[in-house]
């Protein structure tokens, strides 16, 4: 059993990335996947903060982002509903620092990976995101 | 049956364009295939690279179907296709590209789309769905851009702004200067639609260079 993921697309310029990650559910929990992997950008930035997120969730579940460290730092969570389908739209860039950073980036085990966690995904349930970031430090 | 006639037009200045596509699924009426929103190669003039970047989609959804949007054509020649393992074998023309397995899509047989689950190697890929035997059939592989599903007895309207993003849009990531065949359209199919359906889309798009 797998999910079928539809779109997974990462840019990068050195400065401002965005990721479009679209997924159909066969049921399985998404646990901690990797969205942004800091390492693998080129040049590689400390941290990123997010600019913004767009997410259209199809099922009763919910999505959530957090910034990788030995305790995951929860960012954002959206929750879905049964027989609807929801666009969440949310711009980060007019708050404090120009985006939504992680909460303590000396935390211990702290990679700054923006992971994806989802509770109650089910056979069928779809989400699309496109999430804006920038290089933090 | 047959899929529904999309009314469309397209705009375009010679820097910024917009396509609006729009149709309704009448009793009998199947899917849509590949239709294509934007047709780059009939802009005037031709953008650089005969590439646009995507600004913006706008997409209201009337049914519970999916509406999948992409870049045409990056790859296409012909496969066998065996039931065993639900397997493609290739043929003749471009061969499989292994950045399928990390950007999956799908690939139209013979007419008939197919999930791709795996690209094993550059000649065999392994599809979601049973593709029955077959020998020596086209197939073509777009490059996913958008997804988005309806639902039943309600009316969507997505929007997506891809203006913050690297490169102020969404741009092909093979275009006719850097892989033989790909058309830099953008394509629009549909999985699911039915009687009394409806779909309307607006695409904003920009010269890409």
């Amino acid at each position: 059993m797998a999910n079928t993921i539809n779109i997974n697309e990462t840019n990068w310029d050195g400065r401002r990335g965005s990721i479009h990650y679209a997924v159909t559910s066969d049921g399985t929990a998404v646990t901690d996947t990797t969205l942004v992997d800091i390492s693998a950008l080129s040049p590689a930035p400390g941290s990123v903060k997010i600019r913004s997120l767009d997410v259209v969730i199809n099922g009763d579940f919910a999505l959530i982002f957090e910034i990788d460290a030995t305790t995951d730092q929860e960012v954002e969570r959206f929750q879905g509903q049964t027989d609807v389908t929801y666009q969440f739209l949310r711009d980060y860039t007019d708050g404090p620092n120009v985006g939504r950073q992680a909460s303590d980036k000396a935390a211990a085990g702290f990679t700054g990976d923006v992971l994806i966690t989802t509770s109650g995904l089910a056979n069928l349930d779809e989400f699309n995101l496109f999430m804006v970031f920038e290089r933090d430090s | 049956m047959a899929a529904p006639t999309p009314v469309q037009s397209q705009e375009w200045n010679g820097r910024r364009g917009a396509a609006t596509w729009r149709a309704a699924w009448g009793v009998g009426d199947t899917d849509i295939t590949d239709s294509v929103v934007s047709d780059v190669s009939a802009l005037s003039p031709l953008p650089g690279s005969n590439a646009v970047k995507l600004l913006a989609a706008d997409v209201i959804v009337n049914g519970n179907f999916a509406v999948i949007i992409e870049w045409a054509r990056v790859a296409s020649g012909t496969v066998d296709t065996t039931t065993l393992n639900t397997r493609a074998t290739w043929v003749s023309g471009d061969q499989f590209d292994t950045v399928w397995a990390t950007r999956p899509g799908d690939i139209t047989i013979n007419g008939v789309v197919f999930t791709i689950t795996s690209v094993d190697s550059a000649t065999q890929i392994t599809l979601a769905s049973d593709p029955g035997d077959q020998t020596g059939v086209a197939y073509q592989v777009d490059e996913p851009l958008e997804r988005f599903i309806g639902q039943s007895d309600a009316t969507y309207q997505f929007h997506r702004d891809y203006t913050d993003a690297p490169s102020g849009g969404r741009i092909p990531a093979k275009t006719s200067s850097t892989r033989t065949g790909a058309t830099g359209d953008l394509v629009l199919t549909t999985s699911g639609a039915a009687n009394l359906d409806e779909l309307l889309v607006r695409l904003t798009f920009e010269a890409d260079r």
